[in-house]
Order: structure tokens, then C-alpha cells, then sequence
């Protein structure tokens, strides 16, 4: 079920007014049933999947803590781990590895006789195959004691405001609320209910809008030169970030409604001065996991330099990989990895440059120049991260900066190619809404720099803020764009 | 609890009551262009209102041309009034089988047709999104239970939304008040044609307004949707039930558009096999023996005809309609 809806907006209320009526001791049944029909409702079946590592790691957390010996402990967290990461390679990576073996045999005059699985991708599989892993890690690793029940399990694996998207939880910041009874609190519901609000604002209203034009250049990128190239990629980087991050609010915002406290998944991201600052306020839950359960097992930074490289470059490269079976994740994740080293080695020599040029003297210049230097890089990873394929991002890419007085002379001569290239295919009104909603995100995020509009609206009287409210929900209603209603993320 | 109820009751009903009145003062100002969700296009499409406006003045007709852009353009009735076929082009914008069915509900007991043609063009088989048309129908047509229907089978926010937004204009200005948009070199032709009156110079492949259509020519095809599919097969149901006789036809695109499709035989086929399944006749004007098209004078770009090109082509329609036995069912009668 979308969050985005009809359904939606039929099941949230049901299941949250139940909730709240129902005795605690039954609780955990109700949401764990919610959550099945919420998952039930894309495709039935996968919901065998979860269960099958639902009962492994459950057994598994409960062995790893039974057990006596290190070498026991080791053995049922692999047991956990293979089995998690076994459902993932079938279901994800097997036909990406079989089609480039296939490729690779034809280059060397072989036939590939493995067969190719036609299965579709369970939706949201990445996100709660790693919440599944980071459960029986913590347990092995002491920091949480074993889950007993096994319903209560279900349901940290299983909860549906994050099933699909995340944010991906920690036992220990989870586990525990389900067994917390929670009270009904108007202002803490009245919280959610407007955090809910804003994230679908920004996923029907910015996100949805955006991806029209952006799915126009990148479903035919050689029907396109210059400046909507370049249009379309900066619009595809506020569109991921309206999509997932509005899914991020309105899972914590749904959550919250029940009482529940879900980490915090996005920080403003684009405002972010360098890459390793971006990664640590986009996505955290996942950035977080990859530091917590990869990047500090491969030794961090308490290795030599050589070997800190080459740690933080496996961690993007492999967080490419986790986003997508595609080439075109990988070399995103590749790219930031080697943003990261990259800024790493020539930090000196960049303080030293900067000094001479005499920006510290300037720190707001010195910051804005930052700030959009760091944008860019991310935009150009960006053209891999939403390109059909490799070709496809390199087209891209190298006509980006070509062709302009082309463009103009088609815009100039032809009403159908205006509209087509100038703006993206939509009529000319539309295309202005969407600079208009971009610039409401802008003052919103810089707003909410130092506070919580949430904080602040709460503040007016009732009829001032229904006016808000007003306002939010007709944007909605009338702008917001309801065809393209998957969240990226999903196919994650 | 009650607190909030109360306060959510409230939300609720001032939004609704400022919907409307947003959507009411809109198209009283034509702001709705700005509003994408209350799309209101009467009057504003490829003379949609004036074919609705004349179609009530015809019944018991001979054969009634439906589809897309390419039908309006490629049907010209006139040439069939002169040999003595009472014809009717009700091809809209972007018209899918999906809204050809609905107009079919309305029109089939009025118009009494003896033939259908349907184009069936790739890019209307293979879309599921009928935004487009079915807003540019429900804007210029009146709201019956019909067009209604076809609004609300969609389960389209946009388009369902966009239905009450017409509901609303029409309390201020009633359809038989709006006043078509006349559109630059395109002259409605009274039988639904539209004929373009752009000079053959202005046509040819290399001129710059061309050039970018031909560059950029689609490849490959995409599958003919199962939606689309389904209203094919309703709309084959809707024919025998009223003893109509449908033929399929694909209207001829430039040469080099059709040669660029590397997978244009799979759809060819897969048409070929709804149409024998069915029994209904079939004819790829691409492919059809005589018929030779120039792509720079018999084109207004690659998929439109000119009226030269549609002058050709009907020549053709007009013979297969005669083969497929059209004038021994007038005849008949």
C-alpha cells in the first residue's frame, strides 16, 4: 500500500483509532496484522519471505544469546546473516550477476546455460533485510538482549510506517517501545498528523510534479541537448529528495501518531558544505548502518591511510550496490567513495588554497561557494543514480554542456519543440509552478535551520493555523500529481 | 480524542468549502491552467467542441471514423459524401480505445453506424495514462452518464477531479456559450476533419521545424497495454451487439519513422491476432500495396497527414470500405 493512496487514507485512520481502543496486551497483534495487510497489498506471496527470515533470526538472536562460546555466537549470527543476505542475492542480484556472466561468456565465445529467474523484486527487501541484520549483530555484539516474543519480533522486523522505505531501526531504539504501552496525547498526534502533511506535500506536490519532466528527459535523453539535460538533473535531485525524504516524514509522522519514535532519516541535506557532511545528514539510518556494521568492522580510520581509503570507498561502493543490481548504482557509489577519498587527500592543499584566495575572510561567500560546489558533485552522481543505463548517464553527461544554439534556434522556431525542450514537455504554467514549490521547499528548509515549523506554527491560534492547514491540503489536492505514485525508494 | 475530531471536522469542511470556491473562481478568471488537477480545456482542443456541437445533427450514418490526432487528420469525410458514404470523424486528441469505447456507449444508438474504422496507432494502444484525452472529452463535451462514467472508471484523482471542476464552470458559462479557440493554419472541416493550411515549403524534412522530429524517431515499441487490450475487446462486444461492422486500421506514418522501429512486425502481430480472434478486418495503411506517401509534401510531421497525404489515403480507405462490402449494406437497406 502507497502511502500516497486512497487505501491510504482509508487504513491509517482505521488502524491508528483501533490502536488507541484496543487493550495494550493486544496491541502488538493489531499493528502486526496492519502491517501484514499493508505489505500483503503489492504482492501477497513476498510476505513468505519475511517470514522465513522473520523465524531465522528470531531463533537465531535467541541461540546467539544461549550460547556459551564465541565461536557458537559467531556461527548462528552467520547463520542469520547468510540467510538474509542469501534472500537478497536470489531475489536481487542473481539475474545482475547471471546477465554480465552471460555478457562475459559471449565476449569469450561461450553460452551462458544458467537459467534466468523471472521474479519480481518484494518490495522494500533492502530495507528490512538490514533492519533483520542489525538485530542479531546487536545481540552478538551484546548490545541488546534477545527478543522472546516472537510476535513483538514480527513486529520490529515488520512495522509498517518503515517496512518498505525505512527509516532502518536499531532494536535498541525500537524494540523496547513496542512493549511501552502509549497514550493517546493530542499534541504529540497533532505533531505526526502535520508531519505527515508536509511529507506528502513533498511527495505529491514537489516530487511527483517534478518526476513528469524528469522521466520525459531520462526515458529519452538523445531527444535532448544542453540546458534541459541539465534542467532535468537538477529537478531529479530535489525530486529524490522530496520523494524520500516525504516518505521518511510520513513514516516517523505515522509512527508518532501511535507513540512510536523513529529515527530522524534526512537533515537538510542539500545544504551540506562538503560530501562527507551530505552523507551524514541524507539517508542517516542507512549511512549509520554501513558505518556501524561495515565500515568500522573494515578497521575505520584506526588503519593506515591507504587501507582508510580504501575502507571508505568499499562502503560507498558497496552502498551503490545495496541501492540497485545495476552498473549504474555502482558507479554512483563509486563516485561518491571517490569524492570522499578524493576530498580526504587534497583537504590540505584545498585549506591552503582558499586561504591564499582569501575566502576565510568571507565566510559567507567561502559558504555558498561550498554549498553549490558540493550540490554539483552530487548532481553529476545523480545522472548515474537515475539513468536507464551507463549509456544512457554518459549521453548525458557529454551533451549536458553541448548543442545550446541548437536549442535555441528549435525553441525559437517550433511550438511543439518549445514546449518539448524548454519545458520538458509540460505547458509553460506547470513548468513555473514547479520553480514555485522548489522555492517554498528553499524557505522551509532554510526556516527550519535552527527550528521546527511544526514548533512554530503551533504557536498561532486555531483558525490562523487552519489556514495553514488549508493551504497545505489544497496544494495537495490541486497541484500535487498523482500518476507517478511509487517512491523510488521502493524498488530498493 | 474528541478534541481532535473536532478540530479535523473543521479542517475538513472549510477545505472542501474552499476547493470548490477555488476551482469556481478559477475558471471564472481561466486560471485553471495553473491548477493541474482542475484541468478545464473547453474549447481549447483540436476543435473537440465543434465536432461534439455538430455530431448531434447526424444519425443513421455510413461510417464513423474513431481514434486519434492521426484520424482527424487523415479522414476527411468530404471525400466520402462525394461518393455518396454519409461519414462522421469523431477522432479527438490523443483518443485511446479506452475513451473510444465510452464515445461508443454514446454515440453507437445515435449515429446507427453501418461501418466503425479504428485506428489503432502504437502510441494509444501502449498508454495507460488517458489523462490527456479523457479531460479534453469530458471539457468539451456535455456530462452525461456516459462521459461521466469514463471519468470515474479511470480512478484518476486528476481526471475525477478535473470532472468536478467542469461541473463547477458550467454553473457560469453552459458549454453552448463557450466560444472555440480557432487554431493558426488548421481549419475545421464541417464532418470532423481538420484540415492544415500550412504551405508545402513549410513541410519539408529539412526545415528546422521538421528536422528535431526526425532526429529524434522512437526505435523500439513498447507492448500494447492490457488496458487498452481489454477495451479493444469491449469495444469488438459493443459492435456485435449492435450489429455494427469494425475494421482496425494503422495509419500510415513517414517512411523513415516506420523503418526506424526495429519491432514494429511484433505489433503488427499482436494486433493481427486481437483481429483474427475477433473476426474483425485489419489493414496496415503502412504496408497497403499503391499507397506511396512522400514524407515531405504527404506529412505535416512524422505522423500527421497533410491534406494531400490524407486526400491519398482515403482514396484507398474508400476501396477497402468497398471490398469490406460497405456499399451492398447501404444498398441493403
Amino acid at each position: 500500500m502507497l502511502f500516497n493512496s486512497f487505501e491510504f487514507l482509508l487504513f491509517f485512520p482505521v488502524v491508528t483509532i483501533l490502536y488507541f481502543l484496543l487493550p495494550h496486551r493486544f496491541r502488538w497483534f493489531h499493528l502486526l496484522a496492519a502491517s501484514c495487510f499493508f505489505y500483503m497489498f503489492f504482492k501477497p506471496v513476498y510476505i513468505l519471505i519475511l517470514f522465513f527470515t522473520i523465524v531465522i533470526d528470531y531463533y537465531a538472536g535467541i541461540l546467539i544469546e544461549n550460547s556459551e562460546t564465541k565461536k557458537k555466537k559467531k556461527f548462528y549470527l552467520l547463520w542469520s546473516l547468510v540467510a538474509n543476505i542469501g534472500v537478497l542475492a536470489i531475489f536481487k542480484y542473481y539475474n545482475f550477476f547471471n546477465d554480465n556472466i552471460t555478457s562475459l561468456s559471449e565476449a569469450l565465445g561461450y553460452q551462458n546455460h544458467i537459467p534466468y529467474l523471472t521474479i519480481l523484486l518484494p518490495i522494500g527487501l533492502s530495507f528490512h533485510t538490514f533492519q533483520a541484520m542489525s538485530y542479531t549483530i546487536e545481540v552478538y555484539r551484546g548490545n541488546h538482549k534477545a527478543e522472546r516474543h516472537f510476535g513483538i519480533y514480527a513486529l520490529y522486523v515488520m512495522f509498517y510506517p518503515q517496512l518498505v522505505a525505512g527509516p532502518i531501526e536499531r532494536p535498541q531504539n525500537v524494540l523496547h517501545q513496542f512493549h511501552e504501552k502509549h497514550y493517546f496525547d493530542y499534541d504529540r498526534v497533532t505533531s505526526g498528523l502535520k508531519l505527515m502533511a508536509w511529507g506528502l506535500f513533498k511527495k505529491v506536490v514537489i516530487a511527483d510534479r517534478l518526476a513528469v519532466m524528469v522521466n520525459e528527459v531520462y526515458n529519452n535523453p538523445t531527444h535532448f541537448e544542453g540546458i534541459p539535460l541539465i534542467l532535468a538533473t537538477v529537478f531529479f535531485a530535489i525530486q529524490i529528495y522530496c520523494d524520500f525524504s516525504g516518505y521518511s516524514d510520513i513514516a516517523i509522522g505515522s509512527a508518532q501518531v501511535m507513540g512510536f519514535t523513529l529515527m530522524r532519516n534526512f537533515n537538510r541535506p542539500y545544504f551540506s558544505k562538503n560530501i562527507k557532511e551530505f552523507w551524514g545528514r541524507w539517508h542517516i539510518s542507512l549511512s549509520t548502518w554501513f558505518r556501524d556494521y561495515l565500515y568500522i568492522p573494515l578497521g575505520g580510520n584506526r588503519v593506515p591511510k591507504w587501507r582508510w581509503y580504501y575502507n571508505i570507498f568499499i562502503v560507498f561502493l558497496v552502498s551503490g550496490f545495496w541501492h540497485g543490481a545495476n552498473w549504474t548504482y555502482i558507479i554512483w557509489g563509486a563516485l561518491h567513495g571517490f569524492y570522499q577519498v578524493f576530498g580526504q587527500i587534497t583537504g590540505k592543499s584545498r585549506d591552503r588554497m582558499v586561504e591564499a584566495l582569501g575566502l576565510k575572510k568571507l565566510p559567507s561567500l567561502y559558504k555558498l561557494i561550498q554549498i553549490g560546489t558540493t550540490f554539483v558533485l552530487v548532481c553529476f552522481a545523480w545522472v548515474f543514480f537515475r539513468a536507464n543505463s551507463v549509456s544512457d548517464a554518459w549521453y548525458i553527461i557529454s551533451h549536458m554542456f553541448t548543442g545550446f544554439s541548437e536549442s535555441v534556434n528549435l525553441i525559437a522556431h517550433n511550438g511543439f519543440v518549445r514546449q518539448r525542450y524548454l519545458f520538458l514537455d509540460q505547458t509553460k504554467e506547470i513548468f513555473l509552478l514547479s520553480f514555485v514549490v522548489i522555492s517554498i521547499l528553499i524557505v522551509i528548509e532554510l526556516f527550519q535551520r535552527n527550528r521546527s515549523l511544526r514548533l512554530e506554527v503551533k504557536k498561532y491560534p486555531f483558525p490562523m493555523r487552519l489556514v495553514f492547514y488549508n493551504i497545505i491540503i489544497l496544494s495537495i489536492l490541486l497541484l500535487g500529481s498523482f500518476s507517478e505514485a511509487e517512491f523510488i525508494y521502493f524498488q530498493f | 480524542m474528541k478534541k481532535l475530531f473536532v478540530r479535523i471536522s473543521a479542517v475538513l469542511v472549510t477545505c472542501a468549502l474552499t476547493y470548490f470556491a477555488i476551482i469556481y473562481a478559477a475558471s471564472l478568471t481561466g486560471f485553471t491552467n495553473w491548477l493541474p488537477n482542475a484541468k478545464y480545456t473547453t474549447g481549447k482542443g483540436y476543435y473537440t467542441l465543434s465536432r461534439f456541437r455538430e455530431i448531434d445533427k447526424f444519425s443513421n450514418i455510413d461510417v464513423l471514423f474513431l481514434g486519434s490526432s492521426q484520424v482527424y487528420r487523415g479522414f476527411d469525410t468530404r471525400q466520402f459524401e462525394q461518393k455518396g458514404l454519409k461519414a462522421f470523424n469523431l477522432g479527438t486528441s490523443a483518443q485511446s480505445p479506452y475513451n473510444s469505447y465510452f464515445l461508443l456507449q454514446e454515440y453507437l444508438p445515435k449515429l446507427k453506424p453501418k461501418y466503425i474504422v479504428l485506428d489503432l496507432y502504437w502510441h494509444m494502444m501502449t498508454k495507460e495514462d488517458v489523462t490527456e484525452s479523457t479531460v479534453d472529452l469530458i471539457s468539451n463535451h456535455e456530462l452525461t452518464d456516459n462521459i461521466v462514467d469514463m471519468a470515474l472508471t479511470t480512478h484518476d484523482y486528476t481526471i475525477i477531479s478535473s470532472l468536478v471542476s467542469n461541473y463547477v464552470s458550467r454553473v457560469h458559462t453552459p458549454l453552448t456559450k463557450v466560444r472555440e479557440k480557432k487554431l493558426p493554419k488548421e481549419i475545421y472541416i464541417p464532418g470532423g476533419f481538420v484540415e492544415s493550411t500550412v504551405p508545402e515549403a513549410e513541410l519539408a524534412m529539412t526545415n528546422p521545424k521538421k528536422a528535431y522530429q526526425f532526429r529524434n524517431l522512437d526505435s523500439k515499441l513498447k507492448e500494447p497495454s492490457e488496458f487498452q487490450l481489454e477495451y479493444l475487446e469491449k469495444i469488438i462486444k459493443l459492435c456485435k451487439q449492435n450489429n455494427t461492422k469494425l475494421v482496425f486500421v494503422l495509419l500510415p506514418v513517414t517512411k523513415e519513422y516506420k523503418n526506424n522501429l526495429t519491432n514494429y512486425n511484433d505489433y503488427i502481430n499482436r494486433i493481427s491476432s486481437v483481429s483474427k480472434k475477433n473476426n474483425v478486418p485489419f489493414i496496415d495503411y503502412n504496408t497497403r500495396k499503391g499507397l506511396s506517401l512522400s514524407s515531405s509534401e504527404d506529412f505535416l510531421d512524422k505522423n500527421h497527414l497533410s491534406p494531400s497525404g490524407a486526400s491519398k489515403l482515403d482514396k484507398f480507405i474508400y476501396q477497402d470500405l468497398t471490398s469490406l462490402g460497405i456499399k451492398e449494406s447501404i444498398s441493403s437497406l
